[in-house]
């Protein structure tokens, strides 16, 4: 054999030459990372931080109050995805802030609680999601628990910013009064909110000890709702729009419990924060249009992946990338998600506009092309 | 410059309104930010306050910039050194010298031929109304040139329609039918890969309870959206059409009431036509099984809400006249017209284009154009190569210039061997511009170098729902690209076209979609519609009001009759049958040649390009991968392809070349490519057109694309050995093999390349 053939032959014959490759330098991606570093870390509670990064050049994010991004630092396999804590027009520029709360045994936590975090390099990217207010007119009722608070602290932020003319309840469920944090940010919604209208902060504890001096609402804040605003009558469903922000669960059942009073699922939006232990989204290929939208959000590389083959064996995906020009294009078989790159920011769910993408989907994508 | 305040931006950037000009229904409004430091445009996303956009693009779209900054852009006008053809070298010109070696050009011809001699062609390469025919359509009115038919996408729908309807459309796109039918038939339509904002609403009516039927010869994206797939053979859907008729009116379903108040024709059509068409026999024809065939048709007739949305595929078959006017049919069989969101249509095309005040956009009183040769756009390859006319008569004179722009014949028109030819002759001068080096351009005396919508102004209307969409210029221009209606004020100054006592010339894009487009006292669609509003906005729905004049069903409907003619004297008078019928298609599934050519050979729209426009962005030819050509299993394993494979394409008009792709539902004796493919991207240097003919349809003068049999086998030694010829031998093997960008970085000597190539190709290089 030649000694050409025996290291690199890419045959004429089996692809046409002068193809061009993506660069990807000026893809129009909407998530962009940039490097930065950690610029402050402040307690906000025992168990949550506020983390601050800056960011490097003359990129910016533009975020919008709701949305989020992700934070990659060195030594945690990881991007994880974070809410951004305040409205944009708060922000220094080039800066970017975060909430995050110490999970038992979690990699993140365990990174940021040791010493001398200051001033290490990170990447951050964004922006994510579509979570913001809506258009109405209508009551703004917000619904958040533990780090929650981020996403519905920046949209309330940014409402009393523009004087916005709607009246405004949030309910801010968390265990104990040791908990509770952001109360100042608060009070200066309420202070700078628009003279017209109301805005209420309703903190209610679930786990506060009895005959503490506490003097607001116990139990869970989604039953809190139900039982003294719902039931009550106290709200009027077909003048409310929800917004939840939180943990998985009591979005779950903060949304039974409204839609069981007759709120229009239409009128509810929710950020549910997941992490690793959520299943990573997939692709049902029937529904999906290879529009690209999900790969512009794409917060790291190779989570969604392009794929000229696949092979699924006892629940195990094989897949092969498209090689421009070599093999079988990307529109006869599917964009696939790599559930172990994939970091649960659940952006590409968001993103998709043909609901293509979810975690409850067959894993086994339907394709035209007959396979072996 | 307008800004828009739909998205919250940094300071220092800036957000502007684009509206997508690409050939597709859905004409997207876009947001683009531009960095207004550098100057750059940075980001592109759909505009979320659009109703049909709703805030999304297609994977086409998505990658706007790379469009935009785009290494194979043309940036500089420039003029050809050296003979015409693939690998053409070009040299760089200045502005002046391109205008007057184009004018002169012309001058010459129109003195020693007459201006008859000089053949504009244009096309679809941008939809806005001032890019594609308002400054071109005066300039060429103004010099006498040859006219060009611009048959080469709708005509055939489009005259269906006009001798159905007349002028008329439903007042809902297929978008906002979706939100009220409880029936979908998406007809020949692939909307995933060719309309894709269709999608969510259709999803949202299935999640509703609403019923999607996809027919369609090929499984795509589109039809694995549904379990209810009809699969008629290609070019028999007037008989399925006209066979669910049968089943309607045999069954009492059909809409008495309607049919006597509203059609002229109907009661021949059920004595006459409808008795040919037995179950049975359209079971032969099309291949669906009687049983499906009534089912889908007692489903149309049962169901109150029904819409039809059918797409132009359907039009590039040689019977495609009677197939779209049989389609068109059915609604008035039901009555579907009844409702709002009822009846069936290609899109809105006519109206949204036609009833624009077109004398003012194209001013025709600027000389005496009407009376000059008109040639089919279809048929330019025997015209250049072979001196032919649109009457079969040799052309005197001969076309001696042509001018090309928003177009590349050498790819997208059929019969593109003998454009290719055409455009080689040494004594036809080529004028070119281009937003990209094109194939075309390799024929090219001098290339202009054309802009991009985010460098320009334009007004968009759409033919795929009822909106207005207004671009501004978002960039400067790159390079020296002129966007064309820039271009044709230059040459008429050139030619000395400009007097102080006309503003043909000197009107700007402004000024004519202000006072002409939208300040428009004959277009009812534009009525209530502000000039400064839709600047604003971006965007505006056009005025489908049915209080006046567009109600149809109490004011009659805009044809000869004042109804729908089921019967039409009009196409009786072209010696084709006055009721709708189905007609076996030349070269199709009924053709005896099928014995020699057993492969009927549709070249659909590819997901990843719209005509070739998309050809040079990176991402989307890495997507595509490849030239293929879709296969049934029965098809390939006749012939011992396997997936992947090399095939040979051809017949007694040419060849091309492209992988295999085995789909498991295709039909036997069907198979699919594509017709965007750029030729110099192929391994023959051309695509599929250069194996159909110039045929024209039954009516309406379309191209016949899909109307074309061929054989294909797989690329034995013998295949290669053809391919190598084509390369230029060894050296062509070795220039193809150090081009690509796989192989860059080793080091071999021509010596080593041959050498491997010989080991692996050992029949090829013997």
């Amino acid at each position: 054999m030649s000694t050409l053939l025996k290291t690199n032959f890419n045959d004429p014959f089996d692809s046409y030459s002068g193809l061009p490759n993506p660069d990807t330098a000026i893809q129009t991606f909407r998530v962009e990372n940039y490097p930065g570093v950690v610029s402050a870390i402040n307690k906000l509670t025992y168990d949550t931080v506020e983390v601050v990064v800056k960011y490097e050049g003359n990129a910016f994010i533009m975020a919008q109050a709701g949305q989020y991004g992700t934070l990659k630092v060195n030594g945690v396999d990881r991007a994880r995805a974070y809410s951004f804590a305040k409205s944009p027009h708060l922000e220094n520029k080039n800066e970017v802030t975060f909430f995050i709360r110490f999970v038992e045994g979690g990699e993140m936590s365990n990174w940021l609680q040791q010493p001398n975090r200051v001033g290490e390099k990170v990447t951050v990217g964004g922006p994510m999601g579509k979570f913001g207010l809506d258009n109405s007119s209508k009551t703004i009722v917000c619904i958040a628990g533990g780090s929650g608070m981020t996403g519905i602290k920046a949209l309330l932020e940014q409402a009393a910013h523009v004087s916005l003319e709607r009246d405004c309840l949030f309910f801010y469920g968390a265990r104990s009064q040791a908990d509770l944090y952001c109360l100042e940010e608060m009070e200066a919604v309420a202070k700078k909110w628009h003279p017209n209208h109301k805005f209420t902060f309703i903190p209610v504890l679930s786990e506060e000890p009895q005959g503490s001096d506490w003097q607001g609402p116990r139990g869970f804040v989604t039953q809190h709702l139900k039982e003294q605003y719902l039931d009550r009558l106290q709200l009027d469903v077909k003048n409310i729009k929800a917004f939840f922000c939180g943990p998985p669960a009591m979005i779950d059942h903060g949304v039974g419990v409204l839609k069981a009073s007759g709120l229009d699922e239409s009128d509810i939006r929710f950020d549910k924060f997941e992490d690793m232990s959520s299943p990573a989204p997939v692709i049902d290929n029937s529904k999906c249009t290879l529009c690209d939208e999900c790969l512009m959000v794409k917060p790291v590389a190779n989570c969604i992946v392009e794929t000229s083959d696949h092979t699924h064996h006892q629940g195990n995906t094989t897949t092969q990338p498209v090689k421009p020009g070599v093999t079988s294009g990307l529109y006869y078989n599917t964009l696939f998600i790599n559930s172990d790159k994939c970091i649960r920011c659940y952006a590409c769910v968001d993103a998709c506009p043909h609901d293509a993408i979810s975690p409850s989907y067959p894993a086994i994508p339907k394709i035209l092309r007959k396979m072996g | 410059m307008s800004v828009s305040n739909k998205i919250a931006v940094k300071e220092g950037f800036s957000v502007h309104h684009v509206v997508c000009p690409h050939d597709c229904p859905d004409s997207c409004s876009m947001l683009v930010t531009r960095d207004d430091t550098s100057g750059k445009a940075i980001k592109v996303q759909g505009d979320p306050t659009h109703p049909i956009t709703r805030g999304h693009l297609c994977n086409k779209v998505n990658h706007y910039l790379d469009f935009v900054y785009n290494d194979n852009r043309v940036l500089y006008p420039h003029k050809r050194v050296g003979p015409k053809g693939p690998g053409a070298k070009f040299e760089r010109i200045s502005w002046d010298e391109a205008l007057n070696t184009v004018t002169d050009n012309f001058k010459e011809t129109i003195e020693k031929y007459g201006s008859e001699a000089v053949q504009p062609y244009s096309y679809s390469g941008t939809m806005g109304m001032v890019g594609y025919w308002t400054m071109d359509s005066r300039f060429w009115n103004k010099m006498e040139a040859a006219r060009l038919e611009q048959s080469i996408c709708i005509f055939a729908a489009m005259w269906a329609g006009l001798h159905t309807y007349g002028m008329a459309h439903a007042n809902t796109s297929i978008h906002e039918a979706a939100e009220e039918a409880d029936l979908i038939i998406l007809w020949g339509a692939n909307l995933v890969s060719t309309g894709v904002h269709a999608i969510p609403f259709i999803r949202e009516a299935q999640e509703r309870g609403a019923q999607l039927v996809v027919i369609d010869p090929r499984e795509t994206r589109t039809t694995m959206m549904t379990d209810w797939h009809v699969q008629p053979r290609p070019g028999t859907d007037a008989a399925l059409a006209l066979g669910m008729m049968k089943v309607i009116v045999d069954a009492g379903l059909h809409d008495v009431e309607f049919l006597k108040e509203q059609t002229n024709g109907w009661e021949g059509l059920i004595s006459d036509i409808l008795p040919d068409y037995p179950l049975d026999k359209v079971e032969r024809i099309t291949g669906v099984p009687a049983a499906e065939i009534e089912k889908l048709a007692l489903a149309y007739a049962n169901t109150k809400k029904t819409v039809i949305r059918a797409n132009y595929g359907l039009n590039r078959h040689q019977n495609a006249g009677q197939m779209c006017r049989a389609i068109l049919t059915l609604p008035a069989i039901t009555g579907s017209w009844r409702e709002n969101c009822g009846g069936a249509g290609f899109g809105n095309l006519e109206e949204m284009w036609l009833s624009h005040d077109l004398a003012a956009l194209h001013r025709p009183d600027l000389g005496d154009r009407a009376s000059k040769r008109q040639i089919s756009m279809v048929q330019i390859g025997r015209a250049l190569d072979e001196n032919i006319g649109a009457d079969g008569e040799q052309l005197d004179p001969p076309i001696k210039s042509v001018f090309i722009h928003n177009s590349d014949p050498a790819n997208c028109a059929p019969n593109s061997s003998g454009i290719r030819r055409g455009l080689s002759r040494e004594d036809v001068f080529v004028g070119i511009h281009e937003t990209f080096w094109t194939d075309s351009c390799d024929y090219a005396d001098i290339v202009l170098p054309a802009d991009t919508q985010l460098e320009r102004m334009d007004l968009v209307a759409t033919y795929g729902n009822w909106y207005f969409g207004m671009n501004e210029p978002v960039i400067e221009p790159l390079g020296e690209s002129v966007r064309n209606s820039e271009l044709f004020r230059k040459l008429a100054e050139k030619m000395g076209y400009v007097t102080d006592d006309d503003n043909a010339f000197t009107q700007t894009d402004e000024e004519i979609i202000r006072d002409i487009l939208v300040d428009d006292k004959v277009n009812p669609l534009m009525e209530g519609i502000k000039y400064e509003d839709l600047k604003k906005n971006g965007w505006a729905r056009a005025n489908t009001s049915t209080t006046d004049r567009r109600n149809f069903l109490v004011n009659g409907w805009p044809t000869p009759s004042g109804k729908i003619d089921i019967y039409c004297e009009a196409l009786k008078d072209q010696g084709v049958n006055p009721y709708p019928v189905y007609v076996p298609e030349i070269e199709g599934q009924e053709d005896p040649r099928r014995s020699v050519y057993p492969l009927q050979v549709l070249s659909c729209a590819s997901h990843y390009f719209i005509g070739d426009s998309f050809t040079s962005v990176p991402r989307l030819q890495a997507m595509m991968s490849r030239p293929t050509v879709e296969m049934s299993p029965g098809d390939a394993a006749k012939r011992n392809i396997a997936d992947g494979d090399l095939c040979r394409l051809y017949n007694d008009r040419g060849e091309t070349f492209a992988h295999a792709v085995i789909i498991e539902k295709l039909l036997d004796g069907v198979c699919n490519t594509q017709k965007q493919f750029k030729g110099s991207n192929t391994y023959g240097g051309v695509n599929i057109n250069a194996l159909n003919s110039e045929m024209l349809t039954d009516f309406g003068n379309s191209p016949t694309f899909y109307s074309c049999l061929i054989e294909i086998e797989v690329a034995s030694d013998q295949v290669r050995k053809g391919i190598l010829v084509k390369w230029g031998g060894e050296q062509g093997y070795i220039k193809k093999w150090r081009n690509d960008p796989r192989n860059s970085g080793i080091d071999a000597t021509d010596e080593e390349i041959i050498t491997a190539a010989k080991e692996i190709h050992k029949g090829v290089f013997s």
